[in-house]
């Protein structure tokens, strides 16, 4: 996981709105991925992405260096992302109704575009974690910091995400996806 | 070898351990186990293959927000001005910070955004404007524009322009004339004024009379109309919103050819060119009212977008399709911004004498928890809600310059009539609709028939999404009589078998890009004389209100008698004849008529078209 050159962090942190700037340049492609990966829709990872980084702005004066800055910046995202479900009433309906969602089997289309699909039908505690740790490269201990869990939970999550995914992703009969 | 952990256990770490996420020791048991166990080696396999698939996801392209929030956080500084200074002394402009936060077209290095491809193409254009219609809130730009040949006494005329926007539904657009008139007293100074807001909309205008009367019939007045009580984003498809994005000129990426990257007016520009009928909710939106030269569908426009914020910079209207053919009109921008405030008033629509009214009654409060409302709006927040003076509903919901409007009305009665063109849909969910591209007079529509309901969706959204919108409407449409009649005739609609089923029935193999087969329909009249008219039209706009339609009839003997000036052609051998005013060719195919009507393509495409038929 990429972290900022601790210097530009310390000079955002006493207020030179350059570093800050840069370091917004640094990590907005990761925010917004996941926000995406918890919000799926473009749109509103987009509007959660400002909010998010607004936030950092407004808080940074707070960050003690004690968590690395992406740890500290995801966990922050990530309340963002879940208000706004929350805020929708959103949450809820997507978890009905992406678990009303049937998984295109193996052979009708690309894996890739399955797979997005595949990780976007998970439920959301399972997404959180398999996302943070495949997608980003969190270690589990940074994960369980951004997600708030203890440790054991986490690895029980992404062990189960990737049960589900693999039950959806690869064709029963074998063991290997045979992914071109 | 004897696994020493039991299936369960190892299998709960068997993740951890291809993360490397577990204790030496522990390490070393769970592999010991796995290798020893086919059961949970097969696992193993499985898991590291799911975990490899999202490992190795492609990263798509992400928007570049830096300016976005950097201008919410100098706000939060109450730093007010603006962020990005003069340029080249020829472009003036300020705050146009917020739009970048979309597009495309990020000029620094970053992680992973959208960057400029040192070949841009043109789906990119595509889907950058359309995240920079959804993100823009404010807007001011200034334009020069000078156009040529609207009168023979007059070669060239010259105006300013300055379009101003609030999202989600103000505008307001000033056009002075600069023009040096032979008598300045006998002709009209094409002074607009075009002033919208949720409530009204105001226009003021020089009477019109036609230019070819001109200066003759010019009585020297103006005429000033208001819409009161007007319904949210009515009339949305003539307001100037192509001038602020051009979000419908730009809505397909295989109609424009974007030809790389310029320098324009000091600013770093796409140069984009379409012709102008593809061009129109850009050119027309600074016709909005008065007098003004007319273009052919073939004129070629040149349309050049500001690379970092998609707003156009400068846009040519030439004779004919070539590069070099004479300027019809020039548009350059001479300041753009994105202001925090508007001045008080800038958007207060003056009441006229000369009054409509929209029949809109808004909520007080918005209700939007209709049991009617879409599930999905792609991202577009509630806006205005009320009722129309007739007792149907109407829902809006808006961002940046991107709406969606849905009219529920009760209706125990199919219609009676329907646009012919539109095309029959399946929704997901949601039984069947009938779909139009936009047009001239409307953007994108969807209507649905429900049990006693009607539902019709109207948005700028792209077609998929809005019957993506349409199938999350907790409604089921049905399918309207595929026959009515009408006037004594019996009107039919189609599908493939039953077009196959008609042996005098011919269909194109060769169709222009994008244009695809839309409806289809067999008139009978009282004596069986019939005749077959197929829609082929593309799937976003088509401003002509047309696309393509053949004609077909073995009733009909020989070509009918036309004052018309007809120019002759030949369709494979076959005499026919050319109507550029309808812009359809026709001819005798063994005993049966047949036509091509293209209003917008032209002889070549329509010839083309008829040549194929089979």
């Amino acid at each position: 996981m990429p972290e900022p050159d601790p210097q530009v962090v310390r000079a955002a942190r006493g207020g030179d709105i350059g570093a800050f700037e840069s370091l917004v340049r640094f990590y907005q492609a990761h925010v917004w991925r996941l926000c995406f990966h918890l919000l799926h829709d473009e749109t509103l990872a987009d509007d959660v992405t400002q909010e998010a980084l607004v936030k950092a702005y407004r808080f940074l004066p707070t960050y003690r260096g004690e968590s690395k800055f992406s740890t500290w910046l995801y966990s922050i995202t990530r309340n963002c992302a879940l208000d706004e479900l929350r805020k929708a009433g959103r949450r809820h309906d997507l978890l009905t109704q992406l678990g009303r969602e049937t998984v295109p089997s193996h052979r009708d289309h690309s894996v890739r575009i399955e797979v997005r699909e595949a990780i976007a039908a998970l439920p959301l505690e399972l997404r959180e974690a398999v996302v943070l740790i495949d997608m980003f490269g969190t270690s589990y201990s940074e994960a369980a910091a951004i997600l708030g869990l203890p440790l054991g939970t986490v690895k029980s999550r992404v062990h189960r995400a990737r049960l589900v995914l693999a039950r959806w992703l690869l064709p029963a009969s074998q063991g290997s996806a045979g992914e071109a | 070898m004897k696994p020493e952990l039991d299936c369960r256990a190892a299998s709960e770490d068997i993740s951890s351990l291809l993360d490397g996420e577990l204790d030496r020791a522990r390490a070393l048991a769970v592999r010991t186990h796995v290798e020893a166990c086919p059961k949970c080696a097969e696992q193993s396999r499985t898991l590291d293959e799911a975990r490899r698939a999202v490992r190795t996801q492609p990263v798509g392209e992400v928007p570049d927000v830096t300016a976005a929030v950097m201008r919410k956080v100098q706000g939060q500084r109450r730093q007010r001005g603006p962020l990005h200074g003069g340029v080249g002394g020829l472009l003036r402009v300020a705050g146009v910070a917020a739009a970048v936060a979309a597009l495309l077209l990020a000029s620094s290095s970053l992680i992973g955004t959208r960057r400029p491809p040192a070949s841009a193409r043109a789906s990119e254009v595509t889907s950058g404007v359309r995240n920079a219609a959804r993100m823009l809130d404010s807007y001011r730009a200034r334009y020069e524009i000078v156009e040529r040949g609207w009168h023979d006494a007059v070669p060239v005329r010259r105006f300013d322009a300055e379009v101003s926007f609030s999202a989600p539904e103000s505008f307001r657009l000033t056009i002075r004339d600069n023009t040096s008139y032979p008598d300045p007293s006998r002709w009209p100074s094409n002074d607009v004024d075009l002033i919208v807001n949720a409530r009204r909309s105001w226009i003021r205008e020089p009477q019109v009379c036609p230019e070819a009367s001109l200066p003759a019939c010019w009585t020297g007045a103006t005429e000033e109309r208001t819409v009161v009580a007007r319904r949210p984003f009515d009339g949305a498809a003539g307001l100037p919103s192509d001038l602020i994005v051009p979000l419908e000129t730009l809505s397909t990426s295989d109609l424009f050819e974007l030809l790389g990257r310029e320098q324009m007016l000091g600013r770093s520009a796409l140069h984009v060119a379409l012709p102008h009928r593809q061009a129109v909710p850009l050119i027309s939106a600074l016709q909005q009212g008065g007098s003004w030269r007319e273009f052919s569908p073939f004129d070629r426009v040149d349309l050049w977008l500001d690379s970092e914020t998609l707003f156009p910079l400068r846009f040519d209207v030439r004779r004919g399709r070539s590069a070099a053919g004479q300027v019809l009109m020039s548009a350059r921008a001479t300041s753009f911004s994105q202001p925090q405030d508007f001045a008080p008033g800038t958007f207060r629509a003056p009441i006229a004498a000369l009054q409509r009214s929209g029949g809109f009654e808004q909520d007080a409060k918005g209700s939007f928890d209709d049991a009617r409302s879409p599930e999905f709006t792609a991202g577009l927040r509630p806006y205005r809600a009320g009722s129309t003076s007739a007792g149907g509903r109407i829902l809006s919901y808006a961002r940046g310059l991107t709406w969606l409007t849905m009219a529920v009305e009760r209706s125990s009665q199919p219609p009676r009539g329907y646009p012919s063109t539109a095309e029959q849909v399946t929704l997901d969910g949601s039984g069947v609709a009938y779909y139009e591209p936009a047009s001239a007079d409307s953007r994108r529509r969807v209507d649905l028939y429900a049990s006693r309901t009607h539902a019709s969706l109207e948005s700028n959204l792209p077609r998929a999404v809005l019957l993506r919108v349409a199938s999350s409407l907790d409604l089921v449409g049905r399918p309207l009589p595929a026959g009515i009649e009408r006037s004594g005739l019996r009107v039919t609609r189609l599908g493939a078998t039953g077009l196959r089923g008609l042996a005098f029935a011919e269909s194109p193999s060769h169709l222009p890009p994008g244009y695809r087969t839309t409806s289809s329909f067999l008139v009978e009249n009282r004596r069986g004389h019939r005749t077959l008219s197929v829609y082929y039209r593309r799937a976003q706009a088509e401003y002509d209100g047309l696309g393509i339609r053949t004609t077909q009839s073995p009733s009909v003997r020989f070509l009918p008698p036309s004052f018309e000036d007809l120019q002759p052609v030949s369709v494979d051998g076959r005499a026919g004849r050319w109507s550029p005013e309808r812009g359809e060719v026709e001819w005798m195919d063994r005993g049966v008529y047949r036509s091509v009507r293209a209003p917008s393509l032209g002889l070549r495409a329509a010839v083309q078209v008829a040549r194929s038929l089979e």
